[in-house]
């Protein structure tokens, strides 16, 4: 998402690694990074199982629903955000929410 | 299919990446937070 990659420098800052991740291939994924200069991995879910395990599957559009989580160090879940269709997240609030993160 | 809320463990992967990289939450583990952006299509605006 472009929004992402526009505060990315600050994510690093806030060290925190940013992914995104839906049930497209490597190959939509290189070609999509490379159309809007995007300097964070893209992951491919090709069997949906990680979609699924994280409850954001959507079977009617055979996609991922837009959603974000933020994880610490630890591996807990400490922020989550989902998104009606056609909303997209709010990067500077998600900066903030990631900045917040202490341990 | 799984519900994850706030608190919870973040359900452990290990994904394929361009450049044949893959990609794993263990790679962050003890080291950054990770914010996983999931988002339906790459071409489309979705």
């Amino acid at each position: 998402m472009p929004a992402l990659e526009a505060h990315l420098d600050a994510f690093t800052q806030a060290g925190t690694a940013v992914l995104g991740i839906n049930g497209d291939s490597t190959y939509s994924h290189e070609a999509w990074a490379r159309h809007h200069a995007l300097r964070y991995p893209l992951l491919s879910d090709l069997h949906r199982t990680v979609c699924q395990a994280y409850g954001v599957w959507n079977p009617e559009r055979n996609a991922p629903r837009r959603a974000t989580f933020i994880l610490d160090r630890a591996g807990i879940v400490r922020f989550k955000e989902e998104y009606a269709p056609g909303q997209l997240p709010d990067a500077a609030r998600l900066l903030a929410a990631a900045r917040g993160i202490r341990e | 299919m799984g519900e994850v809320r706030v608190g919870d463990r973040a359900p452990d992967f290990r994904l394929p990446a361009p450049g044949s990289r893959e990609i794993g939450l263990a790679d962050f583990r003890g080291r950054d937070n990770v914010l996983l952006a999931f988002y339906p299509f790459d071409w489309s605006p979705g």
